[in-house]
């Protein structure tokens, strides 16, 4: 026969060819020098590349093994995190002026930054709300089903008592009515304009979508309604989730009513729950009654309806001429209580001057009245101030020892994988994916009431995710630079050079919001695929034992 | 089970570190590859079956997460999916055959192994994933082809691509004066 190829006989070298051509091989071996030469020069170097690789192992030292947490103590951890974090968001409050107010960024889930983002997403929504909102619940009911199927079949694989739980949960979603029953959507027809005559009523959760939404009729269930000019005069039985240009809210709500407007009128004579209003001018009627607590953020509020317990505005100009069960609390310009109020409890509020309080001759206050004057440092003017630094060292502080937990426990978050523009960019992708979506479809779940509990741990894991990305980024970055100054450094070294980095270009004045949003998307994105990498691994090792 | 992770981990550290550092490249990734994965083995360890030994079965998924990091990394270069690449270089080896091209044995001299891992540090990933998995490892084709979803002919091809680009790296080196 003719000479083998150099594949076959290095084939045959490492002895992995099959028997018959092992035969022929070694039959023409036996006949030819040259192929014999050729087989040994083959296996001597497969045998330097061996020694290469095995012989010569660097002194490596063995860092201490770090069991992974429980899931008990995984649980407790973050149970532990979220109380800390809400205990230092309410530490100025519970401790009053013993803490400078700068120390409240020390809290992880800096409050004005989500409420700017939910606001930006609720415009978004009311914006592009018909289509998005309709296709976003049809989905999310369809990914809660998928999502509930595919972790009963995950449970399935590690343990045996799996099918109990697959066929409960499975009872659990069937007995859940479909969406499609439980909620009525109405806004693609009549170009976009919603309107419920006086006289129907609608048995079900009501979602409206439209340029303008009109309900004159009764709803039974909860009504969710955005569009540009919202009017609500017939009567709600549920909860009211509203947001427009224009809202005014006129029948009467058994539950809470939560929304924002350009404008928010809120004549309606009866709401048994509680009020949210936020807009750029809110108003209570005084012929309204709001059972529980009134809640108001607004450039103008004026607030004069009876209100049985307390009511807290945030506000430039805030105006109360109300009965209140309870007590007031407002944070404002200036805040003027007119003659017709009539406050049970006490009256605590906070503004920039001395003079932020006017009460009215003839106004009645049953408690103490306390007008606290707080500094509201301008943009520019908080760098230059000490607290400053000191609330920015605090938030390292916290971010580091966080970012050190987190990737001591999970070794692979160390290595995002952006290795190359397109990697970046889809990890933003699915960031800012996740950032926009998430609150829409918590919304969306927590309509039911299955979905309450998934929504709320939904809000708590995208809480969660915002402040971790940043860390997660921030080692990255501090390992690159690391890397490519050639020095090779432990993994908290390159977290704290990298928070560091982060921190700063965060807080510079004007790009830092922006760096700051693009930084959070990619860091989400690199959780997501990162956990997303774990679950579709995860179980496979068993199969490699055999 | 009765396991005694630690002195597993202790013992098998090393070898495992030693893996993800041939297969990744850059000693810090390799380190948080090597908790990783340990951090991966103990979760999964009741689907370990102790008449197996434990080097091959950490060895695995040690193997299986850097290839995934790997093909993370380089999402659009398609690790190893070139099913064409088999037919090509039969071709290929067959016209060389004759040639009778010259191996690593006659480049190096013993004492320059590190030379030689230096250079297979500077291979392509596609070319030093299969050459460590066969040889440091000490996996069989068989296993190889498992592992990065390809048949066994294109691992003994992708082999001796492997070797033959080494071949070149030496040579080329070899030819450079020495300090």
């Amino acid at each position: 026969m003719n000479c083998p190829n150099e594949l076959t006989l290095a084939m045959y070298g490492d002895g992995e060819l099959a028997a018959d051509d092992t035969a022929t091989i070694d039959a023409h071996l036996t006949g030819c020098a040259a192929c014999r030469s050729q087989l040994a020069a083959l296996r001597a170097e497969s045998a330097l590349i061996t020694a290469a690789l095995v012989g010569e192992v660097e002194p490596v030292g063995v860092p201490t093994f770090r069991r992974p947490l429980s899931r008990a103590a995984l649980t407790l951890a973050t149970a532990g995190f979220l109380l800390a974090a809400t205990l230092v968001s309410a530490a100025p409050s519970l401790l009053g002026n013993l803490l400078p107010a700068s120390v409240t960024r020390f809290n992880p889930f800096d409050i004005s930054l989500l409420f700017d983002l939910a606001v930006r997403a609720a415009i978004y929504v009311v914006q592009h709300g018909g289509d998005l909102m309709i296709s976003v619940a049809e989905t999310a009911s369809v990914a809660v089903v998928v999502g509930l199927l595919a972790w009963a079949v995950f449970v399935l694989r590690k343990r045996a008592s799996g099918p109990l739980l697959v066929s409960t949960l499975l009872c659990v979603v069937a007995l859940q009515p479909a969406p499609s029953e439980a909620l009525e959507i109405r806004g693609e027809k009549d170009h976009g304009n919603v309107f419920v005559p006086a006289g129907e009523t609608i048995d079900d959760t009501l979602i409206a979508l439209g340029e303008t939404v009109e309900i004159n009729g009764d709803v039974t269930g909860d009504l969710i309604a955005f569009g540009r000019r919202i009017t609500i005069h017939g009567r709600v039985g549920g909860q009211v989730l509203t947001g427009g240009q224009a809202v005014t809210i006129a029948g009467e709500v058994e539950g809470s009513v939560i929304g924002g407007g350009e404008t928010f009128d809120v004549i309606s004579p009866r709401i048994g729950g509680n009020l949210y209003g936020f807009g750029q001018t809110v108003s209570v009627s005084a012929t309204s009654q709001i059972e529980q607590n009134a809640i108001v953020g607004a450039e103008r509020a004026n607030v004069m309806a009876a209100i049985g317990r307390d009511v807290i505005g945030f506000a430039n100009e805030m105006d109360l001429g109300s009965t209140v069960g309870g007590s007031l609390t407002a944070f404002a310009t200036h805040v003027t209580l007119l003659a017709s109020t009539r406050i049970a409890g006490n009256v605590h509020t906070h503004g920039m001057k001395e003079d932020h309080l006017t009460i009215s001759p003839g106004a009645v206050i049953g408690g103490e009245v306390k007008s606290e004057v707080q500094e509201m440092p301008d943009e520019l003017s908080e760098y230059r101030s000490a607290g400053f630094y000191v609330a920015q060292l605090l938030r390292f502080a916290m971010a580091f020892v966080t970012g050190a937990l987190l990737l001591a426990i999970v070794p692979g978050l160390r290595d995002p994988g952006l290795d190359s523009t397109r990697d970046t960019l889809i990890a933003g992708g699915y960031g800012l994916l996740a950032l926009v979506a998430t609150p829409i479809i918590v919304v969306l779940v927590a309509v039911t009431v299955i979905g309450i509990p998934i929504a709320a741990m939904a809000f708590v894991l995208w809480l969660l995710g915002i402040y971790l990305a940043k860390i997660v980024i921030a080692h990255f970055i501090g390992e690159r630079i690391t890397a490519a100054s050639g020095t090779n450094v432990h993994f908290t070294v390159a977290l704290a050079l990298g928070l560091l980095l982060v921190i700063f270009v965060i807080n510079l004045p004007f790009v830092g919001g922006v760096l700051n949003f693009l930084l959070t998307i990619c860091g989400i994105g690199v959780l997501i695929l990162f956990v997303r990498d774990w679950l579709r691994d995860d179980g496979a090792y068993g199969e490699q034992a055999s | 089970m009765n396991i005694d992770f630690e002195s597993l981990y202790v013992s098998h550290y090393g070898r495992v570190y030693g893996l993800c550092r041939r297969l990744l490249g850059r000693p810090s990734q390799a380190e948080d590859a090597a908790q990783e994965v340990f951090m991966r083995a103990y979760k999964a360890l009741d689907r370990y079956d102790q008449h197996q030994p434990f080097a091959n079965w950490v060895l695995g998924i040690a193997s299986r997460y850097c290839i995934d990091l790997l093909r993370r990394r380089s999402r659009e270069a398609k690790l190893f999916d070139d099913h064409a690449e088999v037919e090509e270089y039969v071709d290929e080896v067959s016209e060389t055959a004759a040639a009778r091209p010259t191996t690593l044995e006659s480049l190096v001299a013993d004492e320059q192994g590190a030379q030689v891992k230096a250079a297979i540090g500077s291979l392509p990933d596609n070319y030093r994933v299969p050459l460590v998995l066969a040889y440091y490892n000490e996996w069989s084709y068989d296993e190889i082809a498992t592992h990065l979803g390809v048949t066994r002919n294109h691992v003994g091809v992708l082999l001796l691509r492997a070797k033959r680009a080494l071949r070149r790296v030496l040579d080329e080196s070899g030819q450079e004066p020495r300090t």
